[in-house]
């Protein structure tokens, strides 16, 4: 298959798909740490672990199935798998660069008896499928956790492979 | 170390340097300075206003040129000056004493604030909380000899307790209630310890349009305020937020003037995520 055909079967690039649902990537801040955004290797990119976080404003903390419901949290998600987009992108010429998403883990946490950490991170694994179309789809896990940073309800992670 | 539900919002550029260094303790915080600052009330719906009721808070913005806080939207206040505690000022309502236990504050400090809080007022909406008598005050500050009374204290070559003794006034400290105290977080360059008063705008006084700090000023509805600070057209500091959310909650000026505990709130700089954070106690609600 042509370059061309590979292109065409691709459909609408991701950047054109953010752009139609009306989304800008966010800007990533240099993290003042040990530690980078996101690491491209071998055709691959790490991101770092993602907050709900929109102009520096944590969106929300505390326990999801507690102080956060399940809806408010998955909309989190979401927020964190667009600053994981965001990362990628750094360390990319940008999100058309991106061939697919490989693999999401979603961190969520959990007041003792919740048990949706599955429809929590949906929340991201469906805006990855909103932007990136059938190569959005991706392996996961979603799992609970006493505790995340500044308490938050929800981080996101992902690996990206990007085209050659 | 995070309260369930607190608040937390990232640190950038160059105070998220400081901040690493003060917290890593390679630099010394800064001691916050006392001040005072006023958040004066009056009902909103004025006669023939179509608005239903609620109250309407005075609010003026920072002079772009300022080094404190340039452009933000506040309430008047500033720091303690050294002389608004260096005479004695004829005084009605709650001694300083008094104000001492509220704020958690030698009586002499406690007096000095309640004077700044007068003064600041004065000086940033030309609105005086002082009265010929201890249940009266001042009709109208809108005359040549006020204005230069206002200019000569924004100079410090006249102190309050001066202006008010050449005029015969009593300071009315019962017209002022305490609000809140919000220290700077460690991590700032200018560091304040500031108690927020309430007061109604006396009947007969009306603010007018100040010089000075102020580059703007205008009777807003908290609740406006806080959305014009979601969108971005004005800055508000987190106490200022906080602040205007607290005053939305009361229906009116008489319900905002219901005595409150004051606790100090100290914003808590940590370390997160490759950035510093500031964290709001869970309890408050942070509405930006």
């Amino acid at each position: 298959m042509s370059l061309d055909g590979e292109a065409r079967e691709r459909g609408p690039s991701p950047e054109a798909r953010l752009a139609a649902l009306g989304i800008t990537l966010p800007k990533v801040s240099p993290p003042l740490a040990a530690y980078v955004p996101a690491v491209l290797t071998r055709g691959y990119v790490y991101t770092a672990g993602q907050l709900p976080v929109v102009e520096g404003r944590l969106l929300a903390t505390g326990k999801v199935g507690a102080e956060v419901g399940a809806g408010e949290a998955s909309a989190l998600a979401r927020t964190c798998a667009l600053n994981a987009l965001a990362a990628v992108a750094s360390v990319t010429s940008g999100l058309d660069a991106v061939r697919r998403i490989v693999k999401v883990t979603g961190f969520v946490a959990s007041a003792p008896d919740f048990t949706q950490q599955a429809q929590v991170i949906n929340g991201a694994s469906e805006l990855l499928i909103e932007v990136f179309g059938e190569a959005g789809r991706h392996a996961r896990s979603a799992v609970g956790m006493a505790v995340l940073p500044l308490n938050a309800p929800v981080e996101v992670e992902l690996i990206a492979e990007v085209w050659d | 170390m995070f309260e369930q539900g607190s608040t937390a919002i990232r640190l950038g550029g160059r105070l998220g340097e400081r901040a690493q260094d003060i917290l890593a303790g390679r630099r010394q915080p800064a001691p916050p300075r006392d001040a005072a600052t006023v958040m004066l009330l009056r009902s909103a719906g004025a006669p023939g206003a179509d608005s239903a009721g609620g109250l309407e808070v005075y609010m003026l913005r920072r002079k772009s040129s300022m080094a404190f806080a340039p452009g933000a939207f506040v309430f008047p206040g500033g720091s303690v000056d050294a002389r608004d505690a260096e005479e004695q000022v004829a005084w009605a309502g709650p001694e300083p004493a008094e104000w001492g236990q509220v704020f958690a504050a030698p009586p002499e400090l406690a007096c000095a604030l309640v004077c700044a809080a007068v003064r600041e007022t004065f000086e940033e909406s030309g609105v005086l909380l002082a009265g010929p008598s201890a249940d009266t005050v001042v009709a109208d500050t809108t005359g040549p000899d006020w204005e230069a009374d206002r200019k000569a204290l924004l100079d410090r070559s006249l102190s309050l307790a001066e202006m008010l003794g050449r005029r015969q006034l009593v300071l009315r400290s019962d017209l002022l209630r305490p609000w809140s105290r919000w220290i700077t977080p460690v991590v700032e360059e200018r560091r304040y310890d500031t108690r927020f008063f309430a007061a109604a705008l006396p009947d007969g006084q009306a603010a007018r349009d100040v010089g000075g700090e102020a580059s703007e000023v205008a009777w807003v509805r908290p609740g406006d305020a806080i959305v014009a600070g979601r969108i971005k057209e004005i800055m508000l500091f987190p106490p200022t937020a906080v602040s205007l959310a607290e005053l939305a909650a009361c229906p009116d000026v008489t319900a905002a003037l219901t005595p409150r505990q004051v606790r100090p709130v100290l914003p808590e700089a940590v370390m997160a995520e490759g950035a510093v954070w500031l964290t709001l106690p869970a309890d408050l609600e942070y509405p930006l």
